[in-house]
């Protein structure tokens, strides 16, 4: 009886149901704050996830530690230019939607939001890709339409259910929807969770975390991975030489990254290969910055090192100088 | 459609290997990645029309 009850309980609730990444919004390897200049329409924010907005700063983004019980961290979305409609997305990669099309799916989180007065609209849809896997257009919003009418999406991208107004409240409390993945030709899914209204206040908040999508037609409990997993899962899309903690282009000097030490001062051809902190999705885009936070070149030498990218496993490169010291930071990005 | 504020193509051993972008006033550099969404977003943005800069490949 003891072992059928264990057996039942694992079947019932297996362990890798959650095909969100950084759900609970734990990792924030960019910055843990997006303000006017990093808070435009379809741009990554906290990992994994990018704002889709009816326009530019209409929200500041931070991580926040409002949260319910069950989470250290939650997104917060604050308004900063009224009246627009906002919202935050995640794209799965094409090789993690197995298992989830063609099959019945539900999509849950926990939110609250500041106050009913204006946001009183939080609407949740799970939108399937039809066009080339992993080639999705981020940015799926085609029109945004009038309060309460559920935006118009670009070609390729389809509404899998009818959203409608959850009557997200004051206090946390848990929230999902169901559909059937059943577009045809569908390659990958795009989660969206959005305020549905065009009269908000400036400075009224929507808060989100706990963000899971799974197969089957009611939610369970979210699943919590450890932040060294989350860590590494979101390190396929984005990773940086920057410690943990500090955001990219930070400014100053501490925790620099050498990448070469004790060459000698003829001016040639210096560099080598590093590997990526794990395997990348695609061939990454690189960015260096220097010691002012500036992207372009590394701090010494002032250059940019030259990319030479073959692998989504390591990167290789190097400068014509004369220095014998190479250092700066640098981020690798191959987001959806 | 992405507004880069300049493209070039980048050389090694005169061999075209990728692009340096500015965007939103951030320098990039792009590999030839069909997979890469920037990659994507630059063949594009060629497509409307825009001009890559490309000093040749020579060292």
């Amino acid at each position: 009886m003891a072992i059928q009850k264990v057996i039942s309980s694992v079947l019932d609730n297996p362990g890798r149901r959650n095909h969100i990444i950084n759900g609970n919004m734990q990792v924030a390897q960019r910055n843990t704050s997006f303000t006017s200049g990093s808070n435009n329409d379809d741009v990554y924010t906290l990992d994994r996830f990018y704002i889709l907005s009816d326009g530019n700063d209409i929200i500041d983004v931070t991580q926040s530690t409002e949260v319910p019980s069950t989470a250290l961290n939650s997104i917060a979305l604050d308004v900063e230019t009224v009246n627009k409609k906002f919202g935050i997305a995640q794209i799965i990669e094409n090789k993690n939607c197995s298992g989830l099309i063609g099959n019945t799916v539900t999509l849950s989180f926990e939110a609250k939001v500041s106050a009913t007065t204006k946001l009183d609209n939080v609407k949740a849809a799970i939108v399937a890709w039809d066009g080339t896997a992993d080639s999705v257009t981020s940015d799926i919003i085609s029109a945004w339409g009038a309060e309460d009418t559920n935006p118009t999406l670009i070609a390729n991208a389809t509404y899998e259910n009818t959203p409608a107004n959850l009557n997200v409240t004051t206090s946390w409390a848990k929230y999902s929807v169901s559909a059937s993945v059943d577009t045809s030709g569908a390659n990958n899914i795009i989660v969206f969770i959005w305020s549905d209204v065009t009269d908000t206040t400036a400075g009224d908040f929507l808060y989100i975390t706990n963000i899971q999508l799974e197969v089957g037609s009611t939610a369970s409990d979210f699943e919590q991975k450890s932040f060294g997993e989350e860590l590494v899962l979101c390190q396929r899309y984005f990773q940086k030489s920057y410690a943990q903690g500090t955001p990219v282009g930070n400014a100053g000097s501490a925790n620099r990254y050498y990448y070469l030490i004790g060459g000698n001062a003829d001016n040639i051809n210096k560099g080598g290969s590093l590997t990526f902190q794990t395997q990348m999705r695609a061939l990454p885009t690189m960015t260096f910055y220097n010691d002012a936070g500036a992207s372009g070149n590394i701090q010494l030498p002032a250059s940019a090192p030259n990319v030479i990218l073959l692998s989504t496993h390591h990167w290789t490169f190097y400068i014509t100088t004369t220095s014998r010291e190479m250092y700066g930071h640098h981020t690798a990005e191959a987001e959806l | 459609m992405r507004n880069f504020t300049s493209v070039t193509k980048t050389y090694y051993n005169g061999e075209h290997i990728g692009y340096i972008i500015v965007d939103n006033g951030k320098t990039s550099q792009v590999p030839l990645d069909f997979n890469n969404t920037d990659y994507q977003d630059i063949q594009e943005w060629i497509a409307e029309g825009n001009t890559v800069i490309d000093n040749g490949g020579g060292e």
